[in-house]
C-alpha cells in the first residue's frame, strides 16, 4: 500500500494510502481528494482527472499511451510533467509521489 | 415560484401495487424528484408493465452507474434496427469499436482546453442575446435566454449560417419533446412516430445540404475542421445531426434550471446577482441538483440481475442519472442544493465510454450567459404565470419559464 500525496492549489496536503491495481485517480476519489473530477469515470476520454506529477516519478513511469497523450494536448493548462490520474496504475514506484491538483478541470 | 411537497402518484388504487407512468405525467415531468425518491426506496430496479418495448427502468446510484459502464451488457446499439441499416444517432448509437473510432477524431474538440478556446465566441453570442431583451420586464426563460443562447453557440460551432438559426431551434425542439418518449408507449402512435420520422427527415435533408456545402467551401467552424480527417460524409453528416441536436436542448436545460433553483433560494440569487464569480460553484452543484438530461437508454445483450429484478436480452433500460445524482448513498442532504458541499458527485453527463462529449461547453456557455444576465439585472422574481412542463423523458427542463426583471 503505497502512501501517496495530493497537493491542492491552496498548497493543503493529502496523504493517502493507495491500493496497488487501483488508479491514481480511484485512489483520490476513495479519498475524497477534491479537485479530480474524472467526469468519464476512468474510460481516459474527458481530460478532467488531469494532474501534475513530481519530476523525481515522471521520468520513472511508462509513458502514456497516444490516446492519452491526445487528450493531454487539450486539458486546462498541461505541463510536461502531465497525466491523466485514471491511467496511472498503483505500484511501488509511485511511494512518496506528489500529484499536483491543477486549480480548475474546465 | 415557491417549493411545493408532491406526494408522487405511484401506486394503483385498485390493487395498492407500485405503478410508476412518467409519461404525460405533468407532476412528474415538472418536478421529477419526489418520484425518483420514491422508486430509489421502493423500486431502484423497476420493470414497467405494458409498454410496446420491454422496458426496466433504473434510480438508484449503485445501478445507473453500473448501466453507463458496462456497455458490453447494455449497449448502445438498438438491437430493433435491421443490421447493415444506417442508423441515425452517430456516436450516441454505438458500442466499442465503431465508437472508439470516431470519439478519437471528434473527442479531442471538445476537451477543456480546446473548448475554452471558443470562450470569445461564445461570451460574443451572450452579449448579443442580452442587447436583445435588455430592458425587457417580463421574460420567458427558455425561449427567450436560453434557447437563443444555445442554438446561436451551436450554429456557430457547426458553421451554420444565422438566418436558419430559429428553424433549427424550433425542429431541435420538436425533436426533444418526443425524444425517447416512445419507449414508455403502450399503445402504438402512428401520428406520434409519423411526427418523430418528418422531424428527423427534415433536419437530414437540411444537414446533407449544410455538410455538403462545408466539404467544398470550408469555414473556420469545427464541421469544416471534422471535413479534413479521416469521417465519411455520412459521418460527418450523422455527427452534425448528433451535435446540433444534443447541443440544444441540453444547455438551454441547464441554463432555464439555474435560473428555476434560484428562484427557489432567494439568498442564493441575492449573492449571484451581487457578485457572479461565485457561478461556477453554483452550475457545478445545479449539475448535481437539477441536471439537463433525466435519463437516457441502453440495450440489455444478456440475461444478468440488477438489485434483484431480472433482466432479459432486449429489454431496454431506462436509466434516470438524474436521480442517481440525489442518490443518499452517493451525497449526503442529496435533495439539498448546498454551495460548500463537499465531495460532490454526480452522473449528470453519464458515465463511461459515452460521457457527454459536450460537458465542458455545457458548462462554459452556461457560464458565460449567466454572467452576462445577471451583472445586467437588479432583481428577478418568479412571474404570476406558471412554468410548463417539457413533454420529453430525456430532458429536464421546461417548455416555458415566464419571470420579472429589474435591469440595472
Amino acid at each position: 500500500m503505497p502512501d501517496i500525496k495530493f497537493k491542492q492549489p491552496d498548497g493543503q496536503i493529502i496523504e493517502v494510502e493507495a491500493l496497488i491495481g487501483d488508479s491514481v485517480m480511484m485512489a483520490a476519489s476513495k479519498a475524497g481528494v477534491e479537485g479530480i473530477e474524472a467526469e468519464c469515470g476512468g474510460s481516459g476520454m474527458c481530460g478532467t482527472c488531469h494532474c501534475y506529477v513530481d519530476e523525481a516519478t515522471v521520468e520513472n513511469l511508462p509513458p502514456p499511451e497516444k490516446s492519452e497523450s491526445n487528450i493531454l494536448q487539450w486539458v486546462i493548462e498541461p505541463q510536461a510533467n502531465s497525466r491523466l490520474s485514471c491511467q496511472l496504475v498503483v505500484t511501488d514506484i509511485l511511494e512518496g509521489t506528489l500529484f499536483e491538483v491543477p486549480a480548475t478541470q474546465f | 415560484m415557491t417549493e411545493q411537497t408532491i406526494e408522487p402518484t405511484l401506486h394503483s388504487n385498485q390493487t395498492g401495487t407500485l405503478n410508476f407512468e412518467p409519461l404525460g405525467n405533468r407532476e412528474f415531468l415538472l418536478d421529477p424528484y419526489p418520484y425518483f425518491e420514491k422508486m430509489r426506496k421502493e423500486a431502484p430496479v423497476y420493470r414497467h408493465e405494458g409498454t410496446l418495448i420491454p422496458l426496466v427502468s433504473v434510480f438508484s446510484h449503485e445501478s445507473v452507474k453500473r448501466v453507463y459502464e458496462d456497455w458490453e451488457n447494455f449497449s448502445s446499439v438498438n438491437p430493433h434496427m435491421k443490421q447493415g441499416k444506417r442508423v441515425f444517432g452517430s456516436l450516441l448509437k454505438m458500442d466499442p469499436p465503431q465508437h472508439s473510432r470516431l470519439r478519437e477524431i471528434i473527442g479531442p474538440m471538445f476537451l477543456p482546453g480546446f473548448i475554452r478556446q471558443q470562450e470569445p465566441m461564445v461570451r460574443a453570442e451572450a452579449k448579443r442575446v442580452i442587447s436583445q431583451i435588455k430592458n425587457q420586464t417580463h421574460l420567458e426563460v427558455v425561449e427567450d435566454l436560453a434557447g437563443v443562447m444555445t442554438v446561436g453557440v451551436i450554429c456557430n460551432l457547426t458553421g451554420i449560417p444565422s438566418q436558419d438559426h430559429q428553424l433549427i431551434r424550433d425542429w431541435t425542439l420538436d425533436g426533444a419533446k418526443i425524444e425517447g418518449n416512445i419507449y414508455f408507449s403502450k399503445t402504438y402512435d402512428d401520428k406520434a412516430i409519423g411526427k418523430m420520422a418528418a422531424v428527423g427527415g427534415r433536419l437530414m435533408g437540411y444537414y446533407e445540404n449544410h455538410v455538403d456545402s462545408l466539404i467544398k467551401q470550408p469555414g473556420d467552424d469545427l464541421i469544416s475542421k471534422l471535413s479534413q480527417s479521416d469521417l465519411t460524409r455520412i459521418e460527418l453528416i450523422d455527427f452534425t445531426q448528433l451535435l446540433v441536436g444534443a447541443g440544444n436542448e441540453t444547455t438551454a436545460g441547464l441554463i432555464t434550471n439555474v435560473i428555476r433553483v434560484l428562484l427557489q433560494h432567494p439568498d442564493v440569487l441575492e449573492q449571484v446577482i451581487a457578485d457572479q464569480s461565485i457561478l461556477p460553484t453554483v452550475i457545478e452543484e445545479l449539475v448535481r441538483f437539477w441536471p439537463p438530461v433525466r435519463g437516457g437508454y441502453r440495450h440489455a445483450v444478456n440475461e444478468l440481475e440488477l438489485e434483484g429484478v431480472k433482466i432479459n436480452p432486449g429489454d431496454t433500460v431506462w436509466v434516470w442519472g438524474a436521480s442517481a445524482s440525489r442518490d443518499e448513498n452517493l451525497n449526503e442532504d442529496a435533495d439539498k442544493f448546498i454551495l460548500d458541499r463537499k465531495r460532490r458527485q454526480h452522473i449528470a453527463f453519464a458515465k463511461g465510454v459515452h460521457t457527454c462529449i459536450g460537458n465542458a461547453l455545457a458548462r462554459m456557455e452556461t457560464r458565460c450567459i449567466l454572467e452576462e444576465f445577471f451583472s445586467s439585472i437588479k432583481s428577478l422574481k418568479t412571474s404570476e404565470t406558471p412554468a410548463e412542463p417539457l413533454s420529453s423523458m430525456t430532458i429536464n427542463g421546461l417548455a416555458s419559464l415566464p419571470v420579472c426583471v429589474e435591469w440595472k
